[in-house]
């Protein structure tokens, strides 16, 4: 098992002055596997990838990348680590194919055979020789996805990568990050304060607040939350025979929503919603739809950091 | 190594900036020539006659001064010899005075026209090279790479100054090309005669001449360099860095002769990075010697440069 493990990072902390801005972190991230780091703005996210990547010293604690200590071997370690510090940084004077090969040269051992290999993966080949300030955001984001790809690193550090994406670009860079966890077994970590995009790319997910972990949990576990009540809506025809007959039943779990004349909310287990439906059809009361509301990833995200209070 | 000055290389000269500069020096000579040309009076007939009145005229309050019926300070009377060398010389290889060849107009260029401003434009890469990369957030690229900070810094110093090299080697490439179609290529052997530090007249070959003077330039130019990249790692900031490398090199002087009633005055950089008082004129303050000015270079050369790597390899990049 230890051998599966690309990134280890063990009671991370930072401190700049008496403020400690990350706080005792520590988790595992195994080869193959899309991790999120999630958290509002200000929580830490990117200072602990700038720790991770060697931008900002470490005031205690160690990452540990494919077993080597970043910050002792700092060279050996990053020849394991591409990365995107939040945004793809591009000289724009340059072509993309001179970009490129300013990175290629500081990368011992890599080829220029290796530099068209990647500007295919991308899909840049027609542009590769145009300079970068007339590329697109979208060509840029694909760029620099080349850059840290370059050395064929096993881990892939991405911070906040979908920043100013559009739809098709997010999609593409969640499809592209998905396939190289799956195919070619890298340990890909993503940061972003964006539930919705973290829901469709991750498998893990680390909830970080004010510095501190919150949880690591698989993204299943994270959305039921390990809550055993489910709130359940109910859409009727007459509502106040409804509410009569289910305040007798269920007192205290009924939840009515005012705003709508014909929706009424239960707070039950799963096994009681069967005698609810059972219970308004004997009284007399048209059923028109039945609805499980899961509680929202964004929920249970607000719940766990809090109401973004900046500390 | 290699590959990062390589790499460095590459960002300066795929600039369009670089290019800039360098067209602007052409230019500047280009224009310097027409202008000293057209402007040139045409030697009167009988200059040669001219000349030998004043040598003779010069020789004879030499003569005076030297039986002591008047008095002289000793730098007068070098002037004086100097200017009789010099007719001498141009009378016996007939040169008409203010007549310049390929070899003087490459020599006054330096002097009067493009040397500090060679200096202003390196300091102007210098000061981008560095914090360019912090303000385009670039160098978190260079910074996240199997190399050390250490290295990384290097590699810039060393393509700045192959850049300042380059510099000057198109401005000498540029004269001498000017020079030679305005006012042609002869009297390669034509002599410089100075004054040295001892007061005592001497006489140097043109071409010798010429290098000494990019040679002391470049000393000068090294330590503006120096100071471009200190404040590049302390500030971050191109504007600041070029600004601030700039402005020493103007006020550096103004500097020391406002503080000259110090003792500690000889102490400040600026004092020291022209050392061609040594050779030619003597020291700006008295007492000081070659010696001297050097050891103080290197100690400012030292501890600037430790700064800047002390700084650069220690400091977080933080949030841009």
């Amino acid at each position: 098992m230890a051998d599966q493990i690309a990134v280890q990072i063990r009671n991370l902390t930072k401190r700049v002055g008496n403020k400690t801005i990350v706080d005792g972190l520590s988790f595992d991230i195994p080869k193959g596997e899309v991790f999120g780091f999630l958290g509002p703005n200000g929580a830490g996210k990117t200072t602990t990838i700038r720790m991770m990547v060697g931008l900002i010293s470490i005031s205690e604690g160690q990452v540990l990348v494919q077993g080597i200590d970043v910050e002792k071997n700092f060279s050996q370690a990053m020849q394991h680590v591409g990365c995107i510090v939040e945004n793809p940084e591009l000289y724009k004077f340059l072509s993309g194919y001179q970009n490129l090969k300013h990175m290629a040269r500081m990368s011992p051992g890599t080829m220029d055979a290796r530099i068209d290999e990647v500007v295919k993966l991308v899909g840049l080949q027609n542009r590769i020789h145009d300079k970068v300030k007339t590329y697109s955001l979208g060509m840029r984001q694909r760029l620099g996805l080349a850059q840290a790809l370059l050395h064929q690193p096993s881990v892939l550090i991405l911070d906040e990568p979908t920043n100013g994406l559009d739809p098709a670009g997010i999609r593409e860079l969640r499809d592209n990050l998905r396939r190289l966890a799956r195919e070619e077994g890298m340990a890909v970590i993503v940061s972003s304060h964006l539930l919705s995009e973290m829901e469709l790319m991750c498998d893990r997910i680390a909830v970080i607040a004010q510095g501190k972990l919150v949880s690591v949990q698989t993204l299943s576990d994270l959305m039921s939350g390990g809550e055993r009540h489910v709130i359940t809506s109910f859409e009727v025809g007459d509502k106040a025979l409804a509410l009569s007959i289910l305040n007798r039943l269920f007192k205290d779990h009924v939840v009515d929503d005012d705003n709508h004349p014909h929706l009424i909310s239960l707070k039950i287990d799963k096994e009681r919603i069967p005698d609810a439906i059972q219970a308004l059809v004997e009284g007399g009361v048209r059923v028109y739809g039945v609805s499980a509301v899961t509680k929202t990833l964004e929920e249970t995200f607000l719940e766990m950091t809090g109401d973004g209070i900046i500390a | 190594m290699l590959n990062l000055i390589a790499n460095e290389n590459m960002k300066i000269y795929r600039r369009m900036r670089t290019w800039i500069l360098v067209i602007l020096i052409v230019a500047i000579v280009l224009l310097t020539g027409i202008l000293m040309k057209t402007h040139e009076a045409p030697p009167s007939s009988n200059w040669r006659t001219a000349l030998q009145a004043q040598t003779t005229q010069l020789q004879q309050e030499l003569t005076q001064v030297q039986g002591k019926h008047v008095f002289m300070p000793a730098r007068a009377t070098a002037g004086m010899e100097i200017q009789i060398k010099k007719n001498q010389y141009e009378i016996s290889h007939n040169i008409a005075p203010a007549q310049y060849t390929a070899w003087s107009f490459t020599s006054t260029i330096e002097q009067r026209a493009i040397g500090v401003l060679l200096t202003v434009f390196v300091a102007i890469v210098a000061g981008d090279i560095v914090a360019g990369e912090f303000s385009s957030g670039t160098i978190k690229l260079l910074l996240t790479r199997p190399q050390t900070r250490a290295r990384i810094l290097l590699s810039k110093y060393v393509a700045t100054l192959i850049f300042a090299v380059f510099m000057m080697a198109v401005t000498i490439v540029a004269s001498l090309v000017i020079g030679g179609v305005l006012y042609g290529f002869a009297n390669a052997s034509q002599t410089y005669v100075y004054m040295d530090a001892s007061g005592h007249v001497q006489q140097m070959g043109m071409i010798p001449y010429i290098f000494t003077n990019y040679a002391f330039n470049s000393v000068s130019m090294l330590m503006t360099v120096t100071i471009a990249f200190m404040i590049s790692t302390i500030f971050r900031s191109s504007a600041i860095a070029i600004a601030i490398s700039i402005l020493s090199l103007f006020i550096g002087n103004t500097l020391v002769a406002v503080l000259s009633s110090y003792s500690w005055d000889k102490y400040i950089l600026f004092a020291n990075t022209d050392l061609s008082q040594y050779v030619f004129n003597g020291p700006l303050i008295s007492g000081m010697t070659m010696t001297f000015s050097i050891i103080v270079l290197v100690v400012y050369f030292i501890v600037m440069n430790g700064l800047s790597w002390f700084l650069f390899k220690k400091r977080d990049v933080a949030l841009t």
